[in-house]
């Protein structure tokens, strides 16, 4: 099950305007894994995980995806393992309706139409929203949209999840769908957010990114309660940690 | 914000219209982009001074909106936005073109007044056709069809996308917008002085609105051909809806169909 590994080995990464966002990154994350990526603005996560979906290449360093380095030449092979959920999902539904937005993978992938019509099915009936199939994306709530952007990766099976900001902008019970239905997936999740509670509720590894660097990777309930590591990396413990605000006690 | 705001709902509601199920949205949209195109041909191709021919071409848009059950007030009203453009173009010609045209009793119209009337007959007509083919087949139909007759994936590409994010981008203008009267002291619109830097913001988010689209559809496969998952049936009144719409249209165009009717009638009279 090879095929499930992410091992990222020195990753620096600079920007033209010579913003250091990568300043020498390493960790390798196995089958089944779910991490969580959190750190401050600007600490890297997005960059991070722009190399990790293939949208950029490295400078220095290496990204290996499953058995594939990250090349040019292996990018169609990586973005196929790799299934990328934006931070807008309306920077990822582009198409006229639902169905045509879950399809537009698989028909590039050149699967048959019969293949494409089914794997549309299942992947809207895995994230419950078989009825808005024949929708424009534009009339659907923040939930059912980030939904739909879920199906529309995982429609093109997979094996590495990676999500920027899954639950930004979602009311509270959309956010609990949310964390409810990415726990029943059993793929490798690798997760940038800000959400602590969110991390803490899905994640058993956490990596705290610091002006691009890996200020520190271990279980996350064992991070989260460094307090010290956590305003160093600009960051609070999750809510469910902190004591009561009335009592003061947990 | 209030014209944005407006417009907004509009193409709303044109979107909405084209998941009714009469019978003229579950034609194949090819048969109805192709009834549409004979339409505007034919009626750009009246000779001007053709007002009662112009006149029969209206059985087309009224058997339509009442076939497909679109709404009359509404599509009119879409209709007029566009007027002003035609009635700059027209109304000059009342002025260039004082021949007598027609005489009606004690009444001299001039050819110039005909003309006019042609213009803006022709105009209702054409962008009337056009918001009932939206109406009853949707933009994605449109495409469809436009895919099927072979027009380049990247005009088509074009279209789609367009249509799907001029919605996102009217939201991005309404906040820019609103952010700048929220601060604006005089509330009389936006000042000439704020223009460039309020299109400058629109035209910057615009770009990393398209960058992050655009890598949305690259991460997914996209290689410059978008696949839309369609299959229509051709059925044998989809075709006679064609051949039918066809046939009419070059009788109204190529015979004096009110001067024939006028003929029989009076000649039956007798």
């Amino acid at each position: 099950m090879s095929h499930h590994l992410v091992e990222v080995k020195g990753l620096k990464y600079t920007y033209p305007d010579g913003n250091q966002a990568l300043r020498g990154i390493s960790f390798r994350i196995t089958h089944g894994e779910a991490v969580g990526l959190v750190g401050a603005n600007g600490a890297g996560k997005s960059t991070l995980l722009a190399h990790l979906a293939g949208a950029l290449l490295p400078q220095e360093g290496t990204v290996r995806i499953g058995d594939y380095p990250l090349t040019p030449k292996t990018l169609p092979l990586i973005r196929k393992a790799v299934g990328m959920i934006f931070q807008d999902p309306d920077d990822q539904l582009f198409m006229p309706t639902v169905g045509d937005d879950v399809a537009f993978g698989p028909l590039n992938m050149g699967l048959p139409v019969d293949e494409v019509e089914k794997r549309v099915d299942e992947a809207l009936a895995l994230v419950g929203a078989s009825h808005l199939k024949a929708r424009p994306p534009y009339k659907l709530s923040g939930g059912e949209k980030r939904a739909i952007s879920i199906a529309t990766v995982l429609a093109m099976s997979p094996d590495i999840l990676v999500m920027d900001e899954p639950s930004s902008a979602l009311d509270p019970l959309s956010r609990r769908r949310l964390i409810q239905l990415l726990r029943t997936f059993k793929h490798t999740k690798i997760i940038a957010t800000h959400d602590m509670d969110l991390v803490l509720d899905l994640c058993e590894r956490t990596i705290i990114l610091y002006q691009g660097e890996v200020l520190a990777d271990g279980p996350t309930r064992e991070l989260f309660q460094d307090e010290a590591l956590l305003k160093k990396g600009h960051l609070e413990k999750p809510l469910r940690l902190q004591g009561c605000p009335v009592c003061g006690g947990l | 914000m209030q014209g944005l705001e407006s417009a907004w709902h509009s193409l709303h509601t044109i979107d909405e219209l084209a998941f009714k199920k009469s019978i003229i949205h579950q034609l194949p949209s090819v048969i109805k982009l192709g009834v549409t195109l004979v339409f505007l041909v034919s009626v750009v191709t009246f000779p001007a001074e053709d007002i009662a021919g112009l006149m029969m071409m209206w059985v087309y848009p009224v058997l339509m909106i009442s076939l497909a059950d679109l709404p009359w007030l509404f599509l009119l009203r879409q209709m007029m936005v566009m007027a002003p453009f035609a009635l700059m173009i027209a109304i000059w010609n009342p002025w260039m073109n004082q021949e007598p045209g027609l005489i009606l009793g004690s009444l001299m119209v001039t050819q110039g007044w005909i003309s006019f009337a042609s213009i803006m007959l022709k105009f209702g007509l054409t962008v009337l056709s056009g918001l009932i083919l939206i109406a009853t087949t949707g933009m994605e139909g449109v495409c469809t069809a436009l895919l099927r007759l072979k027009v380049p994936q990247v005009f088509v590409t074009q279209l789609l996308l367009l249509h799907r994010y001029i919605m996102v981008l009217m939201d991005e203008a309404g906040r820019v917008v609103r952010a700048y009267q929220l601060r604006a002291i005089s509330g009389e619109g936006i000042q000439y002085r704020a223009w460039g830097s309020l299109l400058g913001q629109f035209l910057l988010r615009t770009m990393d609105r398209a960058d992050r689209v655009y890598l949305a559809m690259r991460l997914r496969g996209f290689d410059g051909e978008i696949r839309l998952l369609r299959a229509e049936r051709f059925s044998s009144a989809s075709v006679l809806f064609l051949v039918g719409w066809c046939v009419f249209f070059l009788l109204a165009r190529f015979c004096n169909i009110p001067y024939l009717l006028g003929e029989w009638l009076t000649g039956g009279w007798r």
